[in-house]
């Protein structure tokens, strides 16, 4: 099979020619899973949401713009069903709580190896900017289309991330 | 953002470190599982598209089929397809067809009783 771009893909998908499913899987899984990792830091909460994602992007793929970015239209929908879920298990910190460096909740499973101690430390959606700016190279704007908020709330967040940052630096 | 960027780098945050942390996530692919649920939820649409179309021969069946002429349907469906709809649409759609004729068939029968 010739080297098929998102939008090929997708559109073989959209004409019900399920084998170019896996194709996209094989793409994308990797790359959602460590962003679902990120924000999670379980293994097996990142494997079903990264399922999950998949499930749903088959779902809506109709809905899907052909031309624009899969990958941050996919980015999205893992980004999410990640906070859905830690909203579901009260584990959801964001900046605005002015708490964001409090351990959100005793049951988080947290591996300190892989991830460093100054970002686990981060509220979700500071650690979700980081990521994604710095992992995933996004710019600002892809960013907020991803967060689905506007550059005001995100200049806003990073602020009071920059507050927090700022203390946590102090006080060593 | 600047500031934003430059805060990070004092706290002594390295983007190639989060980028190393990253790439080092252990990853064990779940393609198969992931395809399953899929293949699962799809057949849950196959089954429910089922449903409609035995419900919509049931009525056609109940409403007099002998009045559908079979060429007109071979005709429908070689026309839906030439316009790139997938096997089951064309389907679902001749047979929402042959439903259709089926009423229009009893309506002018009733329409004509009443009247004769």
């Amino acid at each position: 099979m010739a080297e098929l771009n998102d939008d090929q893909i997708i559109k073989y998908i959209l004409t019900g020619d399920m084998k170019y499913l896996s194709l996209l899987i094989n793409k994308y899984e990797i790359f959602a899973y460590k962003y679902a990792y990120s924000l999670l830091y379980n293994h097996h909460e990142a494997e079903d949401i990264v399922s999950e994602s998949f499930l749903k992007a088959y779902e809506k793929l109709d809905k899907y713009n052909i031309g624009t970015s899969f990958k941050n239209w996919f980015l999205k929908i893992v980004h999410n069903k990640c906070i859905d879920f830690l909203r579901a298990n009260k584990r959801l910190v964001f900046t605005e709580d002015n708490n964001s460096y409090e351990e959100s909740s005793e049951n988080i499973i947290i591996n300190k190896t892989i991830i460093s101690q100054a970002l686990d430390k981060l509220s979700h959606d500071m650690r979700a900017i980081i990521v994604l700016r710095y992992y995933y190279s996004l710019d600002y704007k892809e960013i907020c289309e991803i967060l689905d908020i506007p550059i005001g709330t995100l200049s806003s967040r990073l602020n009071r991330g920059l507050k927090n940052m700022r203390k946590l630096i102090e006080e060593g | 953002m600047d500031e934003f960027d430059k805060i990070l780098k004092e706290s002594g945050f390295e983007k190639e470190e989060l980028i190393s942390q990253m790439d080092s996530i252990p990853f064990k692919s779940n393609k198969d599982k992931i395809l399953s649920n899929i293949y699962k939820q799809n057949d849950k649409y196959k089954e429910t598209i089922l449903y409609i179309i035995i419900i919509t021969i049931s009525i056609c069946i109940y409403d007099g089929l002998k009045n559908v002429n079979i060429d007109n349907l071979a005709l429908v469906y070689g026309f839906l397809r030439t316009i790139d709809l997938t096997p089951i649409y064309t389907t679902i759609l001749v047979l929402l067809y042959t439903a259709l004729i089926s009423f229009m068939f009893l309506f002018i029968k009733e329409e004509s009783g009443q009247n004769s």
